[in-house]
């Protein structure tokens, strides 16, 4: 077979080159339109129940995930620039709707059947306001049983009550200036709806838009094209403007990911030529070697595009493996080449010795590092099948260029060689002859020390560690957390009934961990409830309030309560709202009011008459249908065939292991299928972990039979995996003392090691049963082991100049796997043969 | 044989609720006092970082087996003689700066004080008579679940973790009714003074805003029956 293959490629090896030009062409043109998906849920089984629904609901509603635009300045400028920001996504096409701006009129309308149930007792009070005096009293009502007795309520409403503030703080200023506008009066009827921090340097509008979520280009021109259209208002404006959410993650992880795949394949062909320079003394062999590399990669680019059409956020690493794995096969044949040539022989001779010899060890080598990738195909987990695919393909395909196109090459370009051989191994060689026993037992201890620490492995569950460092995206993500006591990693829910979204709605708005619940009964409460809501109105409407009484005494106790509430906001560390209100009851104008009466009853007339026309603007009695819900609301969150979608924000970081542990369970504990961005992320790791462990077993059985198949012989076929286990053992218990944590990325590691570790073994012991010598063995194997070694650790070390923290911990952990596994091919299995074998 | 498990079944009940109320019985024999008074200062971490820092005197009475508790506050400058009386299921809060004393919600006992992890409720917390009590495991500690029999409370019962050789209460955990365990009270740095146990750190974490309050009691500070007024406790007092 092998004398066969070499007397093809001898006898047409320009006709070869021909046919696998066209091949590579035809490739390539092909391989352009390969999408890379950063999103988790690819990952998952397309019958994963999370994977269904989050696919259901992204064909029912587009897109779930909605984008947050933060704008950081003063109050005053990201006021005046929010209307501008509106302004300007008005005028894009692919925006649903628009927080807080859109549906205002019929929030406004219905303000007091959309209320919560217990704040509507104090509101109607307020709203209802004849008098500076009722209107205070019922302030001050709302504040201490709202605010000053629930702690709890107080904690998660801070953002409404700092703008409820700075609303008053603006009517107490307009009105000592006697320069009261109906904006002012508006605010404090209404509420102001912006969107900004206690302490006014964050503001933030929140859009939904009607981009695919499954669409990676879509959403990777929109976000840009919003973001280009954003950037431009913060010159005259003083403000900075960021974006974050799903789909702005996701563009910034397909920038950086294509940056560091690009990156990294050039730094470690850079490298491989470095390492080429050095070895073979000749650039020559790097560039054919690279030629065959590459041809072999373009081709499994062409597969890959046939069979997926879109490469997963592991496959997208495929072009920095490959490289890393491909060039080990062109190096098993330049390294015999080249000191065939060096002795003289003719170039064709040397092709046909090579074939003879080494072929056999390549395509071994080959067919079990593929084997290994190919049992990840049987994992039902997407993720790992499709990169077992790729990945099974590119090898065999590149091996297969190897074998086609470099002896092609070489006979063409390369038909002599004087250089000298760089690599020296004599000191090895004796090192490993003169301590077997040593080194056998340096490596057990090492192996026991490692297999005590196993169990301090722990996993990875912040996936915003897997990202880029410095991340506008994810900055504003955390500043919305801690400023807002909302996080933008959302998780959501679908409903068959309006009646069984109002029940779920209910639930997990109380939920510990659920900061708000954006749904369609926000809009539309149960009719029940905004029947009980009617009887609490007319209730309170027929009840008789004093109009007139001790106005001062209530300005004064106004003034108490923003004290207490400002201790209160101290002891809790609310910084800036304390800040923010001790600047309100210490200012001139509450303290004016508080001392001149006169300058509020002058303008009671006027005041009561605007606030009693926007009273009388607001719904007190009829009950609100479908009908009567704005399109933009109802497209927001009812599909065509009538199901309702709920989208949940937490309060806290989803990424915080203890939150999204509590977060998650509280969801769960609804019985109802909740999907999200951290769901699908947990899903990805557990499915990991459980189908790596499979892949782990099954990986190793396939390649022990197939050792044992070749070699015929069990004590050989165990004598190959020691390495491997060894490999495996303490590379675990390396990230164990070093606090190396496992992630959703970095995982994908261990189940390769199997394929990269097993290859040098299976040469050393396949030339040692040729050669039935253990010097001369290492003689012949180690300098392409060596060589072998330091390309591929240069490949997957490259990774580490990427900017996606995920790619840099995958090409750390495969880096020190690759040394070890070196490491105890030569100085733990070596030892053994020569121990065991005594021939 | 099945009437034999069945009996050996109850007996074991009978020897494990037997257990059960002399362990808590003894825990409580470790706070026994009738009156009490430290100076504490109560540190409020969030996501480790120090958010808030005060300093208040806590005194206590048994009154009819009723403990009553009073915290005066003496830093920072603007928490200064802002006073809290805990009495017969009642708060009152008293703020220097506006002179102002009011009763708050019943609600509240079950709310953060002062904006740290702990309620009212958790001040003091009596085991013997409000729980339904179970023991759960005595190999290394007792671990005794503790479900309340009547009151709401917040939480849908407690696990509580008792050293086996000195029954201190080493730690608290608190589970909702998602039984999601979201606070976690931890005892720490135990000394004897007049016979009774006394953690001189109690720490209280709550898992879901990632808040951590630390109470840590000055030991020179802590002494115990010693003679405190019934109308020190008042709420006219709490100004002064």
């Amino acid at each position: 077979m092998n004398k066969f293959l070499a007397n093809i490629i001898i006898n047409h090896y320009k006709k070869i080159l021909i046919i696998t030009t066209f091949i590579t062409l035809f490739s390539l043109y092909k391989s352009k339109d390969l999408e890379i998906s950063t999103q988790f849920v690819d990952l998952l089984p397309q019958n994963d129940s999370y994977s269904v629904l989050y696919n259901k609901a992204i064909k029912k509603y587009n897109s779930l995930d909605p984008i947050i635009i933060g704008v950081y300045g003063e109050r005053e400028s990201i006021q005046l620039s929010q209307k501008k920001i509106i302004k300007t996504l008005k005028k894009i096409d692919e925006i649903i709707s628009i927080e807080p701006n859109d549906n205002l009129d019929y929030i406004n309308k219905n303000i007091l059947l959309l209320m919560k149930k217990r704040y509507l007792q104090d509101n109607i009070n307020y709203f209802n306001s004849k008098s500076y005096y009722q209107f205070f009293k019922s302030i001050n009502d709302q504040f201490e049983n709202s605010y000053i007795d629930d702690e709890n309520n107080f904690k998660k409403n801070i953002n409404y009550f700092s703008n409820q503030i700075n609303s008053f703080h603006s009517f107490f200023k307009a009105i000592s200036q006697n320069k009261i506008e109906k904006r002012d009066i508006d605010n404090l009827f209404f509420g102001d709806h912006q969107l900004i921090s206690p302490d006014g340097k964050l503001g933030i509008i929140i859009i939904k838009h009607s981009i695919d979520s499954n669409d990676m280009l879509k959403i990777n021109d929109f976000v840009n094209r919003l973001e280009k259209n954003l950037k431009i208002l913060e010159q005259d404006n003083n403000i900075k403007i960021s974006l974050t959410g799903t789909p702005v993650i996701i563009r910034d992880e397909i920038k950086t990911s294509t940056r560091d795949m690009n990156l990294s394949s050039i730094l470690s062909l850079i490298l491989i030529l470095i390492i080429f320079k050095y070895a073979f003394n000749n650039l020559k062999y790097f560039f054919l070697a690279s030629i065959s590399l590459i041809t072999g990669i373009i081709w499994t680019l062409a597969v890959t595009y046939y069979i997926y059409g879109k490469l997963n956020i592991l496959t997208a690493m495929m072009g920095a493996i490959l490289i890393g794995l491909g060039i080990d096969y062109n190096i098993y044949i330049i390294t015999l080449y080249k000191e065939l040539l060096k002795k003289k022989i003719d170039s064709r001779l040397a092709i046909k010795k090579i074939f003879r010899t080494n072929i056999r060890s390549i395509i071994m080598g080959s067919a079990t590092t593929s084997i290994s990738f190919i049992m990840f195909g049987i994992s039902s987990f997407d993720g790992f099948s499709q990169f077992g695919v790729v990945l099974g393909i590119g090898i065999i395909l590149t091996t297969v260029a190897a074998i086609l196109i470099l002896p092609s090459l070489l006979m063409i370009f390369i038909r002599s060689d004087k250089g000298i051989y760089m690599v020296s191994s004599h000191n090895i060689v004796n090192k490993i002859n003169n301590y077997p026993k040593i080194l056998i037992l340096i490596f057990s201890i090492l192996i026991i020390i490692s297999i005590f620490n196993l169990h301090k492995i722990e996993f990875e569950k912040d996936m915003m560690k897997l990202e880029a460092k410095g991340l506008e995206s994810v900055k504003l993500n955390r500043d919305i957390i801690k400023k807002f006591r909302l996080s933008s990693d959302i998780s959501f829910f679908l409903s068959e009934t309006k009646k069984e979204n109002d029940e779920l709605f209910k639930i997990i708005d109380n939920l510990k961990t659920v900061k708000e619940v954006d749904s369609l009964t926000n809009y539309l409460p149960p009719t029940k409830e905004q029947k009980e809501k009617i009887g609490m109105i007319n209730k309170a409407l027929k009840e008789k309030i004093d109009i007139s009484g001790d106005l001062k005494k209530e300005i004064k106790r106004f003034k108490n309560n923003l004290i207490e509430l400002s201790d209160l906001a101290y002891s809790m560390g609310e910084t800036d709202l304390y800040k923010l209100l001790d600047r309100v009851y210490n200012d001139s104008s509450l303290n004016n009011l508080l001392n001149n009466n006169h300058i509020l009853l002058k303008n009671e007339v006027d005041f009561f008459k605007h606030w009693r026309e926007n009273y009388n603007l607001i719904n007190t009695d009829k009950i609100l249908d479908l009908t009567l819900v704005p399109n933009t609301i109802k497209n927001s969150y009812l599909s065509k065939d009538n199901q309702f979608l709920s989208i949940i924000f937490p309060t806290n970081d989803i990424w915080i292991e203890h939150f999204q542990n509590i977060h998650l369970k509280e969801l769960n504990s609804t019985n109802k299928m909740i999907t999200g961005t951290g769901q699908i992320f947990i899903r990805v790791i557990e499915t990991e972990i459980k189908e790596g462990k499979k892949i782990l077993f099954y990986s190793f059985i396939a390649i022990f039979l197939f050792i044992l198949l070749d070699f015929k012989s069990l004590k050989f076929a165990i004598l190959t995996l020691i390495p491997l286990v060894s490999t495996v053992i303490i590379t675990l218990g390396i990230m164990a003392i070093f606090k190396l944590k496992f992630d959703a990325v970095n995982i994908m590691a261990i189940p390769l090691i199997i394929g990269l570790g097993i290859d040098d073994g299976i040469h050393v012991i396949h030339i040692y049963r040729l050669k039935k010598d253990i010097k001369s063995s290492i003689n012949h194997t180690i300098k392409a082991i060596s060589l072998t070694t330091i390309t591929t650790i240069s490949a997957f070390g490259s990774l580490l100049i990427s900017k996606y923290r995920g790619f840099i911990g995958f090409g750390l952990i495969l880096s020190i796997a690759l040394l070890i596994a070196y490491l105890s091919t030569l100085f733990l299995l070596i030892p053994l043969i020569k121990i065991i074998d005594r021939r | 044989m099945k009437i034999i498990i069945l009996f050996l079944l109850i007996i074991n009940i009978n020897l494990y609720g037997k257990n059960v109320e002399e362990i808590i019985k003894k825990v409580e024999s470790n706070r026994d006092y009738k009156t009490s008074y430290m100076i504490s200062e109560m540190l409020i971490y969030r996501e480790d970082n120090l958010i808030s820092q005060m300093q208040f005197e806590y005194y206590s009475k048994k009154i009819e087996e009723q403990e009553i508790q009073l915290l005066k506050y003496t830093s920072p400058k603007r928490l200064y003689k802002t006073a809290i009386l805990v009495k017969n299921d009642k708060i009152w809060y008293y703020n220097n700066r506006t002179k102002r004393t009011r009763i708050l919600a019943k609600q509240k006992k079950q709310g953060s004080m002062m904006g740290s992890s702990f309620s009212y409720d958790d001040l003091n917390i009596s085991y013997l008579k409000n729980f339904k009590k179970q023991l759960m495991n005595n190999k290394e500690f007792y671990i005794i679940k503790l479900t309340p029999i009547q009151d709401y409370k917040q939480y849908k019962y407690l696990i509580l973790k008792i050293d086996k050789k000195n029954y201190q209460e080493l730690e608290l955990k608190y589970f909702d009714e998602n039984d999601i365990n979201y606070k976690t009270m931890i005892f720490e740095n135990y000394i004897k003074i007049n016979s009774y146990l006394t953690p001189l750190k109690v720490v209280m974490i709550n898992h879901i805003d990632n808040i951590k309050t630390e109470i840590l009691s000055q030991k020179e500070s802590i002494k115990y029956d010693l003679i405190i007024k019934n109308q020190f406790f008042e709420e006219r007092n709490m100004r002064y």
